[in-house]
């Protein structure tokens, strides 16, 4: 029985790539491929993968907030995020999310197989490019400390990532068919939970938080 | 006759009586006791008188009887004698012819002496007072001069006829005021009213007309006099020739005027001058605020664009080098072996360019400093400068501090600038960057154990502009640099900025749309 992958990745050409690639391994099956976060968790949910490799910044929701949607829809789905920040923060806040494996879009495309490898057979990986910054090793007793966006809810980060991106209230009630009061009442929830309070601190949290891209 | 002569013994007049035909010169005791002689003492011959009288006024006694032809019928004159104890004595004498002979010629003369010493005395010390006095008015320089009240003269000093250039005579019994030039006239004519109606001393001073035409200056002094029944009768005055005094004290004046109106001029122009300084000043001031706030916009917009491009270049080009890379890397395996030396060529190009863009990024705004914050960055920042330099290099701080994005990234800009310049100049073996909050303030250190310098000679060195630069940026985000160095001691360098500079950049921004 072949491993079922899930890509998702905001960038056509990782995903063309990447595809093939995975296509061409003997034991894999692609089951399909997400240019957004909500794609992914939608994808996820219909294909039911073994493995699912998450671009860590991506539009409507990121890599963080759909790993907790896929992982708290499906518990022994594996996610091996895929990033181009070599960062161990970042890295770290996969982990958080649920992720088994922080893989960095490098050079070495090896590097990406042996991750999925590793995650499928239940091993947690990073990238070596990452590992003097994060060692395995010391993995464990690093998630072990909290995060301040953990506190929030599934909903809240997407309402946070939304906000991040420079979305109105009305714009993302419309986004994510919900009133605009219900908006509000997520917005002023984050606000108390992580102990913001204008909207311009917010759209830094979210991006300290890893929650949106460097573009927003 | 002797009798006669014993008769006056009595008096104090002496008496004499000469018979020409014996010569003989008879005298009263009185005569000889008014000279200090003894009555007898004294030989009865005419010699006698001639011995004692005085040789300056034997000329007097000739004039008046001894010489006249024919002797006068009486005779007055005044002579001086000499007495017992050699001194000399004025004394009045008076005579007559008694007995003439048929010829008409005088046989005998009688006469008195009267002791005229202490009234002669008198009158000659009167007479020489008046000398002194006479002297001292005609010789003194300045005008003296007596009128009566309607300023007729009735004297004037030989001062004032040079004053004036006319003679006595012609001023007498003419009215001063005629002398008074026709411009000081009003003047004069009221001061003459007010002396009239209450006689005083009074000093003042007026124009003149002198006698070469030139108008000068006098000043008076008027003393009114007055009778012994205490009428005024007169006014004497002194006045001398104040010209040269008024002349100068008008050139003194001027002068003096002269100086006030050019000091007034000199501190309008400096005034002037200052007004204009301090509005150059505040014209500069004005462009040094607009500089500032044109390098803060600066800054900001540096920071801008080099997010930007990182994110350019982090989300597009190296995303899509990675697919690129992907890709080749599946289209090697698909040729299973062929073309092997060629895919493999192209996966090694593109390994490089991703290798450079990353670096790229790094180099422009490293992902870190914008997914962790400022304190990892400059933990990413020191340890490679660490790992690339191979000198000891840490940071020292407290945890993370929030910052705004741009202050943030000007902040880290600023650093790695600073370790630019201690990895090109200070040689040093360790370096620290301390990252500290104290209060409301953010402070940035960087230090170094190099060679140092002299922050004073900075601004000279085209090297250092960085370091003006730095400055000038944090001072638009209100914050300061500090610099501590000294040749052989190393170098720290602190940067503060308050931690609430949003608001201050909003407003100065406004500033300069608005300018």
């Amino acid at each position: 029985m072949s491993t079922r992958v899930l890509l998702a990745d905001d960038h056509q050409i990782v995903l063309e790539g990447l595809g093939g690639l995975l296509r061409v391994q003997d034991g894999w099956e692609l089951v399909g491929t997400a240019t957004s976060g909500r794609e992914a968790v939608e994808l996820a949910r219909r294909t039911r993968p073994d493995v699912v490799v998450m671009d860590v910044t991506m539009p409507d929701l990121d890599g963080v907030t759909a790993t907790r949607a896929i992982l708290s829809a499906r518990r022994s789905t594996r996610v091996l995020a895929l990033s181009m920040h070599c960062s161990g923060e970042i890295a770290l806040r996969m982990f958080r999310a649920g992720a088994r494996g922080y893989v960095v879009k490098s050079n070495s495309i090896e590097d990406i197989l042996v991750g999925i490898r590793a995650v499928v057979d239940g091993r947690r990986y990073v990238s070596p490019l990452l590992a003097g910054e994060l060692p395995l090793e010391r993995l464990e007793e690093l998630l072990q400390q909290e995060s301040p966006a953990d506190a929030l809810s599934r909903r809240e980060r997407e309402v946070l990532c939304l906000v991040a991106q420079g979305m109105s209230t009305k714009q993302i009630a419309a986004e994510l068919h919900v009133a605009k009061r219900t908006i509000d009442w997520h917005r002023r929830n984050i606000m108390d939970r992580v102990n913001i309070r204008t909207v311009a601190e917010l759209t830094k949290f979210a991006i300290r938080e890893g929650l949106t891209t460097l573009q927003a | 006759m002797r009798e006669l002569l014993l008769a006056f013994e009595l008096t104090t007049v002496g008496v004499w009586l000469w018979d020409s035909r014996t010569n003989e010169n008879f005298t009263s005791p009185s005569y000889a006791k008014m000279l200090g002689y003894s009555p007898g003492e004294l030989a009865p011959r005419l010699d006698t008188f001639f011995e004692l009288l005085h040789p300056d006024d034997r000329e007097t006694v000739d004039r008046t009887v001894t010489g006249q032809r024919p002797v006068p019928e009486s005779f007055e004159m005044e002579f001086r004698l000499r007495t017992r104890d050699g001194r000399w004595k004025w004394i009045l004498s008076r005579g007559r012819v008694v007995e003439r002979d048929k010829k008409g010629q005088p046989v005998r003369l009688a006469g008195i002496h009267l002791d005229i010493h202490e009234r002669k005395l008198a009158e000659q010390a009167r007479a020489e007072m008046e000398n002194r006095y006479r002297t001292l008015v005609e010789n003194q320089p300045d005008a003296v001069c007596r009128w009566l009240p309607d300023t007729t003269l009735t004297f004037v000093s030989e001062g004032y006829c040079r004053f004036y250039g006319q003679s006595r005579e012609q001023l007498l019994g003419r009215p001063w005021l005629e002398l008074v030039p026709e411009g000081a006239l009003a003047e004069v004519r009221k001061k003459l009213r007010s002396l009239r109606r209450r006689p005083r001393v009074v000093r003042y001073s007026h124009q003149a007309m002198a006698v070469d035409g030139r108008v000068r200056y006098q000043e008076w002094v008027d003393c009114p006099l007055f009778d012994s029944q205490g009428q005024l009768t007169e006014f004497q005055s002194f006045g001398r020739d104040v010209t040269g005094q008024r002349l100068l004290e008008d050139a003194l004046r001027r002068h003096q005027e002269d100086l006030e109106r050019q000091v007034r001029e000199r501190t309008a122009k400096l005034r002037q001058s200052l007004r204009d300084r301090s509005r150059q000043n505040r014209q500069i001031t004005e462009y040094q605020n607009q500089l500032r706030l044109l390098a803060a916009e600066l800054s900001l917009a540096e920071d801008r664009e080099r997010r930007r491009i990182a994110a350019a270049l982090h989300d597009g080009v190296q995303q899509n080098l990675f697919g690129l890379r992907t890709k080749v890397d599946l289209l090697q395996r698909l040729l299973k072996g062929r073309l092997q030396a060629q895919t493999d060529d192209l996966l090694d190009l593109i390994g490089r360019t991703m290798e450079d863009a990353r670096s790229l990024t790094l180099e422009v705004y490293p992902p870190v400093l914008h997914e962790a914050g400022l304190t990892a960055a400059l933990e990413w920042l020191t340890s490679r400068f660490e790992a690339e330099q191979g000198v000891s290099c840490r940071l020292e701080h407290e945890g993370a501090v929030e910052l705004a994005v741009d202050v943030r990234g000007i902040l880290f800009q600023h650093v790695r600038e600073l370790l630019n310049n201690v990895r090109k100049h200070a040689h040093a073996r360790q370096v620290v960057v301390r990252v500290r909050r104290e209060g409301g303030t953010m402070r940035i250190w960087v230090l170094d154990d190099g060679k140092g310098f002299d922050p004073d000679s900075l601004d000279k060195q085209a090297d250092h502009f960085g370091l003006f630069s730095i400055r000038e940026r944090l001072r638009s985000l209100g914050g300061r640099m500090k610099i501590l160095s000294r040749p052989g001691c190393g170098c720290q360098v602190c940067m503060s900025v308050p931690l609430r500079a949003n608001r201050k950049r909003t407003s100065s921004r406004k500033r300069v749309s608005g300018t």
